[in-house]
């Protein structure tokens, strides 16, 4: 229950921060966009998609509210009867969703294999201006180019095998170079692999209005951002922008979403048109400026996540409170707590027995030894002697079963007086030392009857916590 | 004339600022006074009369923060926390089975607080005792799987009552 705990938390919080990111950076995107910083937004709305993985609002929440000694404060991690209900019922929903949304992107996986199947290594020409221009971007890698009849548009494909796919037929150099900076530019963007990640975090996050919005939001400002690229390192928008219209003009064909492409669809293609001509007007925002507003930027996205984390843990609060289910336990305690005093040899009749090491367990903690053993009928059970200074005290807590069955507990002082309490079921009591000397810790049994004890005692100093 | 008359704008301007500064510096200086009076007042009446109290007593009573020490039998834990007013703190989880028992020894500071200490089973119920001072109990389980033990400082703020036993009169 734990994990799948865990798991909703991290859901639940990275989607929220990943959502307010969102919401910042589109708040920023018009500012920036209008000083034609365009690099600014793109880099911005890739660390939004990192935001819906990576669980920040989770870990600071685990460090806030998680000690080293692993316990936790608050409703963190925690859950009542009714969450848990919930969590299983609203957990095997999610898992359908995922499974739902990830099926065509399954799909999409599988036909691009079929696609590959049927494309062959590009010869000659196209080839050798491929080698050339990946020679002028520096990249040493080799990408193969493939070229095949299902390829509607250059494309690129493949996080960790790189491919570059071209459409059947002739292309004439101008296209190719256009063709093959756009797409070296995908390569050099890490395109290919933000797109994996939002495919996985669509999966992911299906339940999230916001999600498609940034699916196309993605789409749109890679291409956006890789034509501004190109452009630049072809230095010639016009050229860029007819051979763009030329492929939107020529090519259609069924999108792929896990591929980049240098076409995408004509209202996409009218869009990257106007802002490559926006952005050649625009007068570019000085890098101090730039750096300023991306501060900005992280202190509103942090500021904001950080409030609704707090406010994330108050709504789980409240809904623990308002779902909590809690039974009292009935405490039987000593009799009024009131402790005895009479000669050691008030009872000559007992039987005295000292606690041997078979009465002790071995996992007793620091400062306290714990203790599990059967008293007979008429039996004393004492500890060796124990050294305790004036102020010091013998603290006990025990259960005695049966629990009707009342028992003494108490210590004996150096001078032969023993100092009890007497109770049944849970006994828990502070023998405050008055004198230093020798004492001894004791459990009798006047009942007809033996009892099981369990439970512990510890000496405690005076001073308290730095006990013995 | 018209520079005058600008002159005359500007002075006026000023004097506006000024007065408005003016009003606003007044209340702060009435009342730094008030506050001086009222130290002054305060060191003749501590040359009469003496309070000692204990620092960290009062604190608890302020915060409402309960020392807790705590001994778990299952699970070999020991507890050494403070838990402050209307906070529930809790253990990492460890496994339990059916049939089996958890032995809770906790002891409290201050010792007139009351507290919950319990255990959350593994479907998230809460079984608890109230507890002021110290108590031991023993929750028999029966059902396997991963349990926590709890511990909820429900108890008030400040507590006068509290407050006037932990003082100490001295009489100067």
């Amino acid at each position: 229950m734990n994990i799948v705990i865990e798991l909703a938390f991290i859901v639940l919080t990275t989607s929220l921060t990943g959502s307010i990111t969102y919401g910042v950076w589109y708040v920023f995107s018009r500012i920036f966009e209008s000083q034609g910083i365009v690099h600014v937004i793109y880099y911005m709305l890739k660390a939004v998609i990192l935001f819906f993985l990576i669980p920040v609002l989770f870990i600071r929440m685990k460090i806030l509210y998680t000690s080293a000694d692993g316990s936790t404060t608050g409703a963190f991690l925690i859950w009542t009867p009714g969450i848990k209900k919930g969590l299983m019922v609203l957990g095997c929903i999610w898992v359908l969703g995922v499974i739902w949304k990830g099926i065509p992107y399954w799909k999409d996986i599988r036909q691009n294999c079929r696609i590959r199947k049927n494309c062959k290594v590009c010869q000659g020409a196209p080839e050798q201006q491929w080698e050339k221009i990946c020679h002028e971007h520096r990249i040493i890698r080799k990408i193969p180019v493939l070229q095949g009849e299902s390829i509607p548009s250059p494309a690129l494909d493949g996080v960790f095998f790189p491919r570059i796919y071209l459409p059947e037929g002739e292309h004439n150099d101008r296209i190719l170079r256009v063709a093959y900076t756009h797409e070296l530019t995908h390569y050099r963007h890490k395109d290919i692999a933000f797109q994996e990640l939002m495919i996985l975090i669509t999966c992911l996050h299906w339940f999230n209005p916001l999600i498609v919005k940034i699916f196309k939001m993605n789409k749109l400002w890679s291409e956006y951002y890789c034509d501004y690229e190109a452009n630049r390192i072809l230095g010639n928008t016009d050229e860029y922008i007819q051979v763009l219209l030329e492929m939107a003009l020529d090519m259609a064909g069924k999108l792929s979403f896990t591929t980049v492409k240098l076409y995408e669809d004509k209202s996409t293609v009218l869009k990257r048109v106007e802002r490559m001509k926006k952005y050649d007007t625009l007068k570019k925002m000085n890098r101090m400026t730039a750096a300023v507003w991306s501060l900005v930027f992280f202190l509103a996205g942090s500021i904001t996540v950080c409030a609704a984390g707090n406010g994330f843990m108050r709504v789980y609060t409240k809904l623990y409170n308002a779902t909590a289910e809690e039974i009292e336990e009935p405490l039987m305690k000593s009799l009024n707590n009131a402790e005895y005093i009479e000669s050691v040899d008030a009872h000559p009749d007992i039987q005295e027995e000292t606690m041997d090491a078979d009465d002790y367990k071995a996992e007793s903690c620091a400062y306290a030894a714990f203790i599990e053993f059967d008293i007979g009928s008429g039996v004393r059970k004492q500890t060796n002697e124990l050294s305790r200074k004036s102020g010091d005290s013998i603290d006990v807590g025990v259960s005695i079963s049966p629990a009707d069955q009342n028992v003494k507990v108490g210590i004996i002082e150096p001078s032969g007086m023993i100092r009890y309490i007497f109770g049944k079921g849970n006994i828990s009591h502070s023998f405050v030392i008055d004198k230093s000397g020798n004492y001894k810790f004791f459990i009798e049994n006047d009942n007809d009857i033996s009892v099981n004890v369990f439970g512990l005692y510890r000496l405690e100093r005076y001073s308290r916590g730095e006990g013995k | 004339m018209k520079r005058n008359a600008g002159l005359k704008r500007d002075k006026r301007i000023v004097t506006f600022a000024l007065a408005w500064i003016l009003v606003f510096t007044s209340p702060e200086k009435l009342y730094a006074a008030e506050n001086s009076f009222i130290d002054s007042s305060m060191e003749e009446s501590l040359k009469i009369t003496e309070y000692i109290e204990d620092a960290n007593t009062d604190m608890d009573i302020q915060t409402g923060i309960v020392d807790i020490f705590g001994y778990i039998r299952a699970g070999n834990i020991s507890l050494n926390w403070s838990v402050g007013s209307g906070v529930m703190k809790q253990t990492s989880e460890f496994p339990m089975s059916c049939g089996s028992n958890i032995f809770i020894y906790v002891t409290l500071s201050p010792s007139n607080k009351k507290v919950q200490v319990g255990i959350i089973d593994p479907d998230g119920l809460k079984r608890y005792i109230n507890v002021q001072g110290s108590a031991s109990y023993t929750f028999s389980l029966s059902k396997s799987g991963t349990y926590r033990v709890f511990i909820a400082n429900n108890s008030d703020t400040i507590d006068d009552s509290d407050n006037v036993q932990n003082k100490t009169f001295v009489e100067g």
